[in-house]
């Protein structure tokens, strides 16, 4: 093998690896922000139950007293962009995946640029079609 | 094309009958779609089989939508089998549908109607569905129900995977659910978000020795890997044909099984595209026209000629693939004369992919492959004499004689075919040829001899009319 092919196919192969290192490790963090959902739903459900006006939470390190309602607040403000993320963290990893394939020689998934059909739609489809 | 020809899967449990083409596994193309001399089944006729592959890699590419193809050639020259090899290299992925000429022809609904629904049957849609899922194992569950028996229940549960670990709150209704599918600590649950149903995949293994009896239905799976909060994405590949029938109310989807569609209403055609193409503007479906192939082409008439012209323009049309051995022949429903018996304008929009008659070095490859689909060890010698039977005669009575001379074989409790046996059946079974001969030397001893005059306005080929003019197929014949 000449040279020039080594560097060729040497490259290939660590633009896969690369590829797939970063899926993995997307991967990782989807849990981990799944974790922070998980948490931060069980914290939420737990405040609202109570009926004390200020409740104890924490903000990074420290343990602070705050009034209910704004703990409420800054846990659904939370929520919300855990949700965001987790939301890009998956678009990211559609395109990613389909990358790796591309570098192996594969063809994309088909289908992974649709958009979802609306739920009612699709309900609709599966009574009717039973091979869904 | 890589892919298909790496995999290949067999099914092996079920034992059916062997299909004519049953042994082509596709076109049998390298990369470059250069054609191997004998690869997947399929053998010789190079050409065609480029122009094949070529036809399937813009099929592939979305890029021929609407375009028309004919497979022309000599009776028995593999134009069945290149369209078969085409179904096979396209994949599951990617609608085809596979037809003759004379299906169109029913009582129960019209020749067009027939026809547009072959070709919506040929159109894939392509959908995804998303679900947002919770999936764990339950490490522990709590319900607590009022004394008085009724009124709204509370319940906890604890849900885990391998990753991590949480608690639920439950309401009433999704407690009802828990109840109904008898789920208890260990068991490994998915809980669909936005219906709030809930199915139980099975016991998780790490639970496997809680009782000392378990049903023989208890299935034992993983504790889930992941994040407990995982989103599914499905897509499907429906044909617009099955969104039609579920749609034409009169018959709902059952109709699909019975095949008794009916006439589907041009109204309910029109909703459905208008409905597709509004969810493919809005990024939600794509359209995968897939291919129709229409054996002995010859036998449609005019009005499914110009109905098929007219269908090809729409925008949602499916590649049409044909195929036809006659020559220059009357185009059915009319007293014209045309190539093939295809009326000009259609015959202009077609590319014609024209298949070669086999040497005879072909004829002994299929024959051999044949000889390998059917189970059938054959002598090399014996497998001479099948060749030369094969170029003398046909190559569709030669493979028939593959089955029966094994059968022979068998009878005699050898395991190999030897000339013997292909002789005893080759005298057994006649040839087209030679049942003609024989009618023609004793016609006046068979009923109704003096009509057969009258039938020999020939038109085309002449192989055909002597057949018709006889008693049909090579049949078994006592004599």
């Amino acid at each position: 093998m000449s040279t020039t092919e080594l560097d060729k196919s040497i490259q290939i192969i660590t633009q896969t690896e690369e590829l797939a290192d970063k899926i993995l490790a997307n991967k990782h963090e989807l849990i981990e922000l799944d974790k922070r959902r998980q948490q931060n739903r069980e914290a939420l459900r737990l405040i609202e139950k109570s009926e004390e006006e200020k409740t104890w939470i924490t903000i990074g390190s420290i343990l602070v007293k705050m009034k209910r309602h704004k703990a409420i607040e800054l846990l659904k403000k939370d929520q919300q962009q855990i949700d965001q993320e987790i939301n890009v963290m998956h678009s990211e990893q559609k395109v990613l995946v389909n990358k790796h394939r591309d570098t192996e020689l594969k063809s994309p998934f088909s289908g992974t640029n649709l958009k979802a059909l609306d739920r009612k739609e699709f309900d609709a489809l599966k009574a009717n079609l039973p091979m869904l | 094309m890589a892919e298909t020809e790496k995999i290949e899967v067999r099914d092996i449990t079920r034992i059916e009958r062997i299909g004519a083409h049953s042994h082509i596994r596709g076109l049998g193309l390298d990369d470059v779609l250069e054609a191997r001399a004998v690869s997947q089944g399929m053998v010789g006729q190079k050409d065609a089989r480029r122009a094949a592959g070529v036809v399937v890699q813009m099929v592939r590419e979305g890029k021929i939508a609407g375009r028309c193809i004919l497979l022309a050639g000599e009776p028995s020259t593999g134009k069945t089998a290149i369209a078969v090899g085409m179904a096979q290299a396209l994949g599951t992925e990617t609608p085809f549908t596979s037809m003759s000429g004379s299906e169109i022809y029913s009582l129960e609904m019209s020749k067009t109607e027939a026809l547009s629904q072959a070709l919506r049957k040929s159109i894939g849609v392509r959908i995804k569905e998303e679900t947002e899922i919770i999936e764990g194992e339950v490490v522990e569950i709590q319900i607590e129900r009022p004394a008085t028996g009724t009124g709204q229940k509370v319940g906890k549960v604890t849900l885990k995977t391998t990753e991590m670990e949480t608690n639920y709150d439950l309401g009433n209704k999704i407690i009802e659910c828990f109840m109904k599918e008898k789920i208890q600590a260990g068991d490994v649950i998915t809980i669909d978000k936005a219906s709030g149903k809930v199915n139980k995949l099975g016991r998780s293994f790490t639970r496997a020795r809680d009782y000392d009896a378990t049903g023989a239905q208890t299935r034992f799976v993983q504790c889930p890997e992941g994040e407990l909060q995982k989103r599914k994405e499905v897509v499907h590949t429906v044909t617009l044909h099955e969104i039609d029938v579920i749609n034409s109310r009169t018959h709902g989807f059952l109709a699909l099984f019975s095949g008794d569609t009916g006439e589907i209403k041009q109204e309910v055609r029109d909703q459905i595209n208008n409905k597709v193409l509004e969810w493919r503007e809005e990024g939600k479906a794509e359209i995968n026209p897939g291919v129709l192939f229409i054996d002995e082409v010859h036998m449609l008439d005019i009005e499914c000629f110009s109905y098929l012209n007219r269908a090809l323009e729409s925008d949602m049309a499916p590649v049409v693939v044909m195929a036809t051995n006659r020559g220059i022949t009357r185009i059915r429903g009319t007293n014209y004369r045309s190539p093939h018996g295809i009326p000009i304008d259609l015959l202009d929009r077609m590319i014609i992919i024209r298949t070669v008659p086999y040497t005879e070095k072909e004829v002994k490859e299929i024959l051999k492959i044949r000889c390998e689909e059917e189970d059938c060890i054959m002598h090399p010698d014996a497998l001479t004499i099948l060749t030369r039977i094969a170029t003398d005669t046909s190559l569709r009575y030669a493979i028939q004689l593959i089955t029966t001379a094994n059968l022979v074989c068998r009878r005699r409790k050898a395991t190999e075919v030897n000339t013997e046996d292909v002789k005893k059946v080759y005298s057994l079974f006649l040839d087209e040829n030679r049942s003609s001969k024989i009618l023609k030397e004793y016609q006046d001893d068979y009923m109704f001899s003096e009509i057969t005059e009258h039938a020999e306005e020939s038109t085309g080929s002449g192989a055909k009319r002597r057949t018709e003019v006889g008693a049909g197929d090579s049949q078994p014949m006592e004599h």
